[in-house]
């Protein structure tokens, strides 16, 4: 009778284990990354019938008798398998989404097509030219000129003053990203430290390993790493292509050094001692954001916009310039440039008309409509000038200004359209990937009230035995 | 399939979600009529549609250009018409002149006549159009016949030309030296009319002969420059008829490429919104149940 005693007290004790799981379960579903967790039970060793010490009344030979149960272990569920293929998605998707901030934020600037961008302005500026050319002798069509040149350059200085701050943005984010991510990697290397004490004393450090494998997902939000773990101490080690982030308890950050321009290089130690080379950035937000201030935003890079609407300012400067010096004003006297002189060299940064035009009274002679210097209605040059407007120029490979400024918007475009289907697909792919985990890990509150019921039946059932037990000892008791 | 609590939450709110930006960018191509409102939302559309808004731009500008030209054109063709009418008006005293029976009282009042036809060309040849004067070439500014004296320069200032259509330019001032002559030389219109009013004054019958076949001459002269003119206008005319055409075809062409398909995208509005109303639906009704509402 020992032993059924026994057996129902290690049953009320599991049962309260359970029941303590459940309640966890419960308190957690709403929690990020937690994974649900499981008491294992067990039954315990059986005495092996006619062995020794069993002679309490029971029959012998009926083969072994069972001691009782025992949760052996409270584990997570959950499938690490998944978890890799959420790291290696969820780095692109980052990437990917940065990117389309980007181009986004490059066609607002942009704010094509409408009435106010860049192409009315520059369609306005040719007009004008237009315009004079058949009331050259006319004030107040100069005026109307200088104003379309001058709004067209505060348009292109605009654009580069808005393009260029998105740059410098990107380079921030950049410096708070790396912080960010440092801080991410520190805390999964004191993780491991916890994790591998609790592997020490033989616990399964449940809540901890989800906190981790939460913080490794962040972290591949920002760049693609490898994830190994260490099977002995349960420790994860995290590598940035071969380089560490992560080695059991150390944490190795990356670096910021300020290059050129004061953007920002992301460097690692070297280990051999040498000089810290260039972090590799696979991919990744902070890919995202390197590629938005390196190429996309740059000045140099021929894909960058800041490089295309440099060249396209230049180009018309240039073009209207050399015209507008061969052209002859109402004075008479040799021709300016219709752009400022002082300015050089001219692009999109610093555009300006020639401050010559809005001298008073007689700036508005000085521009260059006629080609010779025959009379005041001779609007030869500003035709030459307006015809620019279908001119292909060579600077910008032999497309016209409007066509360059074209092709640009459309590079946005396209390049926007491929980022939004790329962040929809890895979207919908880390989506079911997350529903996957769900399907594992996810706490069901129905799951877990069914399994409450469950071990409060099995708890009453175990409390039932040994009142039963009881009674059988007072029987047996009561014998005189 | 396992469905755990999160489960339902994110994948309900996924759905919602999706009908709810499908539905907002449905909202925005309605309430615009056009579906394209950026680069990204169809490249090569907008690439088409920012092509088509500048030809239709230049268009617009040449029939700006052309409306100029035409402005100058019929101001000069009333200028010649007028000129035309005094120079036939003087052709009709010089035959009455030329006649040897009129009395010196009369040839005294033709001469007047004369004298104020002369004015009166002077005048015509200082014609303004916006305050340019038509005759001077490019020298807009300057009056072309100053004052009263023949010597009044060559008024051969140069042509001015204006783009009315791509690349097809128009002469749109005729030169004073083609309708006056050269005025710095012997022999032009005004040479004529003071030959005439010399003779007249000293009652030169000869000379008065040779006014009648300067008159002739020089009314030739000014109808050349008016059919000239006639057909510029003409051709001003054909470029704006033409581009007024082109454009009309091609806003239509802008329309197709930018504009939304109402009828389509109304229908998809009208769909996305059940549809999102049924998951709104279905949404509120999933997520409250559970086992704990129905346990003691």
């Amino acid at each position: 009778m020992n032993i059924g005693m026994n057996a129902a007290l290690s049953g009320l004790l599991s049962a309260q284990r359970a029941l303590d799981v459940a309640s966890h379960n419960i308190s957690n579903a709403n929690t990020p990354g937690y994974s649900r967790q499981r008491a294992d039970l067990v039954a315990n060793p059986p005495f092996g019938a006619g062995g020794i010490g069993l002679s309490y009344g029971h029959s012998t030979g009926a083969g072994m008798v069972g001691t009782g149960v025992t949760v052996q272990s409270i584990k997570r569920v959950r499938d690490q398998f998944i978890d890799r293929q959420l790291y290696a998605e969820t780095s692109p998707l980052g990437e990917a989404k940065v990117g389309l901030d980007t181009l986004n934020q490059v066609q607002s600037i942009f704010g094509e097509p409408s009435d106010q961008a860049l192409n009315t302005l520059m369609g306005k500026f040719w007009n004008a030219w237009q315009d004079l050319s058949t009331h050259a002798d006319n004030s107040a069509y100069r005026i109307a000129l200088r104003d379309a040149g001058n709004s067209l350059s505060f348009g292109f200085q605009e654009l580069h003053g808005q393009l260029n701050s998105l740059r410098n943005e990107a380079n921030e984010r950049i410096q708070v990203s790396v912080k960010d991510l440092n801080n991410l990697v520190k805390q999964v290397a004191h993780l491991n430290q916890e994790i591998k004490a609790a592997f020490a004393t033989g616990q399964n450090p449940n809540d901890l390993q989800d906190q981790q494998d939460a913080l490794i997902e962040q972290i591949s939000g920002f760049v693609k790493v490898n994830v190994y773990e260490v099977p002995a101490t349960g420790a994860k080690n995290i590598y940035l292509a071969g380089d560490p982030l992560v080695l059991e308890e150390h944490d190795f950050p990356l670096q910021l050094t300020s290059g050129a321009g004061g953007f920002y290089d992301i460097t690692v130690p070297d280990n051999l001692g040498g000089p810290p080379r260039t972090a590799t950035i696979a991919s990744g937000s902070l890919r995202g954001l390197l590629d938005a201030r390196d190429i996309t935003l740059s000045d140099t890079d021929p894909r960058g916009f800041l490089t295309q609407l440099n060249k396209l300012a230049s180009a018309i400067v240039t073009q209207v310039n050399t015209l507008h010096s061969g052209g002859v004003g109402l004075n008479g006297a040799p021709s300016t440039t219709f752009f400022d002189p002082s300015v050089v060299p001219m692009d999109a940064s610093n555009m300006a008309i020639n401050p010559v035009f809005f001298n008073v009274p007689n700036g508005l002679d000085s521009i260059a409509a006629g080609a010779t210097g025959a009379g005041s209605g001779d609007g030869a040059n500003a035709t030459a000038i307006a015809q620019l407007r279908v001119a292909k120029i060579a600077g910008l490979g032999n497309v016209t200004a409007e066509d360059f400024y074209k092709n640009a918007l459309t590079q946005a475009g396209t390049m926007s359209q491929e980022l939004e289907r790329r962040t929809k697909t890895q979207d919908a792919l880390i989506g079911s990937l997350k529903d996957r985990i769900e399907q594992v890990s996810g706490v069901s509150t129905d799951e877990e009230m069914g399994n409450i019921i469950r071990y409060q039946k099995a708890y009453a059932a175990s409390a039932k035995v040994l009142s039963t037990i009881d009674q059988m000892l007072e029987t047996l008791l009561a014998i005189r | 399939m396992r469905v755990s609590n999160n489960m339902m939450y994110t994948q309900s709110l996924r759905d919602v979600n999706s009908n709810h930006e499908r539905l907002l960018r449905l909202n925005k191509d309605l309430s615009t009529t056009e579906r394209i409102h950026r680069p990204s939302d169809d490249p090569t559309g907008h690439a088409r549609a920012y092509v088509l808004k500048n030809s239709i731009d230049q268009n617009e500008q040449f029939k700006k250009n052309a409306a100029a030209a035409q402005d100058f054109l019929s101001i000069t063709d009333t200028t010649l018409g007028s000129v035309m009418n005094i120079l036939q008006r003087l052709r009709e005293l010089a035959v009455q002149t030329a006649n040897g029976t009129l009395k010196l009282e009369d040839r005294e009042a033709t001469a007047k006549e004369v004298q104020q036809s002369f004015e009166e060309l002077r005048s015509w040849g200082n014609t303004k159009v916006n305050n340019r004067y038509i005759f001077g070439g490019v020298k807009t500014d300057q009056e072309v016949f100053p004052a009263a004296g023949v010597n009044l320069g060559p008024n051969d200032a140069g042509t001015m030309g204006v783009e009315v259509a791509p690349n097809v330019m128009l002469t749109y001032n005729i030169r004073g030296i083609d309708v006056f002559g050269n005025t710095t030389l012997p022999g032009n219109m005004f040479d004529a009319v003071d030959n005439f009013y010399t003779a007249l004054t000293t009652n030169n019958q000869a000379s008065i002969g040779q006014t009648i076949a300067d008159m002739d001459k020089w009314i030739k002269t000014v109808n050349n420059s008016r059919t000239e003119v006639g057909s510029r206008v003409n051709r001003v005319e054909m470029a704006q008829g033409r581009l007024a055409e082109i454009n009309v075809s091609l806003d239509s062409l802008l329309g197709d490429t930018v504009g939304a398909d109402i009828p389509k995208t109304t229908t998809e509005f009208a769909q996305t919104q059940a549809t999102l109303q049924a998951a709104l639906m279905a949404t509120s009704k999933s997520l409250p149940m559970s086992l704990v509402d129905f346990l003691r």
